[in-house]
């Protein structure tokens, strides 16, 4: 028996990027405008895409990115295609609006089923927007899957079927709050990869010349209101399987009837969270005393230190 | 009587959890009781007693062998059968790595919502309150969790053990047999951690090196600087992404939560992510070329210039006292 090409799928999440929430992103009433931040791909499942890509420099097989989210999020697959994803799927249904870990996972979890058979599943360790951390965990738990969270490293996959008759495994080292640990998940089995874990791929040139003009942009006038968390209406522009897809080619569309989700268990209706408040972090220190950048301001920095008490 | 069931592999850590359900217990209508794993069971008696005697009644213990290593999938189901045999309808769980895979898996298994991170915990109109960071820390948001089984997952250090005592303290420890699955991961190595541990939660003075700082090889100036002022040294997310410090240097909503005498910021552009870190620091003083970095809005203290003029000019004038 021959060594099998791996088979990856790698999830993704497209995010406000919330590492610069800035004054013009706050609303008037304290709450984030999340329109007023620019749509990224979540940092870390860049890393996990890398992760997938490596494997499959180095083993062959197929690299599957697929994403949960509005019509727009097909950007971050485009972005997939561009550094060499070859194949990706765009769950979005107006059904899925709204959805917590839970019901994200299970939307997940029934698209991986109708994907068919996997060797590896990868995402990143948390999205920047909720940092939760959840939607790994719940996904490797509703398909039976073992998991490794928090890899810095991969540092060795055997591929079904490789010689010598050793079973189909991933090995890879993590940090944990009291130390590291290396461990071996036989396959299929579920990752979650950190920043630490590699350096992305910029996206090709002639990738990106290729998918550019093949992917069409999301439909015009959908309405991004649904992620307002206080908003209970969910509007997301539909798309359904009949033919009007989002993006012509290489994105592959699938709605909650196309997974066979129940409509019990996706979006809102399936999120058992709720949020309750949403407040403002308001940070403020007092009015900064500023010191001049010399040799007398740094004295002066030091006296003000001592007579804080903090040194001396 | 319905329970809160508290559990974390780290021993402090469930003793919190404990404090926490003490208080939350009376105002839900719950008891409080805690569940102990592991293969070996010297040590888990030894955490069960502890448990016990803070109040936790009863204490859950298994120590089935599939325990050993205390692999998640294992883990969840040895806590899905407790949250069963102990009518759990709040599960608290240590905000941990491994405690936050923990937590998705056993709410995945119980059908249950989940809040990870949770930095508070409330009681409003009879339901359990959970307040985390949202949106890299610039917002809070407190949410509450619709099913019968409720899984929260609660940063470290947030609440406090609190004294021996309680209702019910030394009751009864109670052995669970469970039928569990080997784990399916293998641990091949597992080494402590390097070096010293860092706890930055309780140091009273802190460097915070960023990404002012160009590269690896100048770490000892601001090394140099932290010893000039028996400071411990700490890191944005950022320089520990790069391998530059240890995670846990790390300060921010990724890493501690400090509270020093004072916070000197060095060279770090001030994210809320990171910001979060030092909301308690009684002084900060903050050393940026940038004069429009949000940290300065943070400062007691600013000093707008070159990090590498300024940081070897404050260690000399510090040598000098």
């Amino acid at each position: 028996m021959s060594e099998h090409p791996l088979r990856i799928v790698v999830l993704v999440k497209q995010v406000p990027d919330t590492a610069n929430v800035t004054g013009e992103a706050m609303k008037d009433d304290g709450t984030v405008n999340r329109a007023a931040l620019p749509a990224i791909f979540n940092p870390e499942d860049l890393n996990a895409l890398e992760a997938g890509l490596r494997l499959k420099d180095r083993h062959g097989g197929r690299v599957t990115v697929l994403t949960m989210g509005p019509p727009s999020a097909a950007q971050v697959l485009r972005e997939s295609l561009f550094r060499g994803a070859d194949e990706v799927v765009l769950l979005s249904d107006r059904a899925f609006a709204g959805a917590d870990t839970l019901a994200t996972s299970y939307a997940l979890a029934r698209a991986l089923d109708h994907l068919g058979a996997f060797d590896l599943v990868l995402c990143g360790r948390q999205a920047i927007d909720g940092d939760t951390a959840q939607v790994g965990p719940q996904t490797a738990e509703k398909l039976g899957l073992p998991q490794i969270t928090c890899v810095s490293r991969i540092v060795e996959v055997v591929p079904p079927g490789a010689a010598g008759g050793a079973p189909a495994s991933v090995t890879a080292t993590r940090s944990v709050e009291d130390g590291a640990e290396t461990l071996c998940a036989p396959l299929p089995a579920l990752l979650t990869i950190t920043g630490e874990a590699n350096e992305p791929r910029p996206p090709s040139v002639k990738l990106v010349m290729t998918y550019k003009h093949a992917i069409a942009e999301a439909l015009t006038g959908y309405d991004d209101s649904y992620l307002d968390p206080d908003s209970d209406e969910a509007e997301v522009c539909m798309v359904g399987r009949d033919g009007r897809p989002v993006c012509r080619a290489r994105i592959v569309l699938w709605d909650a009837a196309a997974i066979e989700a129940e409509r019990e268990l996706v979006g809102l209706r399936g999120s058992p969270t709720r949020v309750k408040k949403i407040e403002s972090v308001v940070l403020a220190g007092g009015e900064a005393r500023l010191i001049e950048p010399t040799d007398e301001g740094v004295r002066a920095l030091v006296r003000e230190l001592i007579e804080e008490h903090i040194l001396g | 009587m319905a329970a809160i069931l508290v559990y974390s592999e780290q021993a402090d850590t469930a003793l919190e959890l404990v404090g926490a359900a003490r208080g939350l217990a009376p105002q839900l209508g719950l008891t409080v009781s805690a569940a102990v794993l592991g293969a070996e069971a010297a040590g888990t008696a030894a955490a069960a007693a502890a448990l016990a005697a803070h109040g936790a009644a009863p204490v859950y213990v298994c120590t089935e062998p599939a325990l050993e290593g205390l692999d998640t999938a294992v883990v969840t189901q040895a806590l899905a059968h407790i949250v069963e045999q102990a009518g759990a309808s709040v599960v608290l769980l240590g905000s941990t790595r491994r405690g936050r895979e923990l937590g998705g898996r056993l709410a995945q298994r119980l059908g249950a919502g989940c809040v990870t991170d949770a930095i508070s915990l409330t009681v409003e109109d009879g339901l359990l309150v959970a307040g985390r960071y949202n949106l890299g820390g610039a917002t809070v948001q407190r949410e509450t969790i619709a099913t019968p089984v409720q899984v929260v997952a609660v940063m470290p250090k947030i609440f406090e053990a609190g004294e021996p005592g309680g209702a019910g303290a030394g009751e009864a420890v109670v052995a669970v047999s469970a039928e569990l699955a080997a784990p399916a991961v293998k641990v091949v190595d597992r080494r402590p951690k390097e070096g010293q541990a860092v706890d930055l939660a309780a140091a009273a003075r802190i460097v915070g090196v960023g990404r002012g700082l160009a590269k690896r090889d100048d770490l000892p100036l601001t090394e140099a600087l932290a010893a000039a002022l028996g400071a411990e040294l700490a890191c944005t997310k950022s320089l520990a992404d790069f391998g530059w410090m240890a995670d846990d240097r790390i300060v921010g909503l990724s890493g501690a939560k400090t509270a020093p005498d004072m916070y000197l910021a060095v060279g770090i552009s001030g994210q809320v992510q990171h910001t979060v870190g030092i909301a308690q620091a009684r002084i900060i003083a903050v050393v940026n070329q940038d004069k429009d970095a949000p940290m300065f809005a943070l400062a007691d203290y600013g000093v707008v210039g070159d990090l590498y003029k300024l940081v070897p000019a404050l260690v000399e004038r510090l040598k000098t006292l």
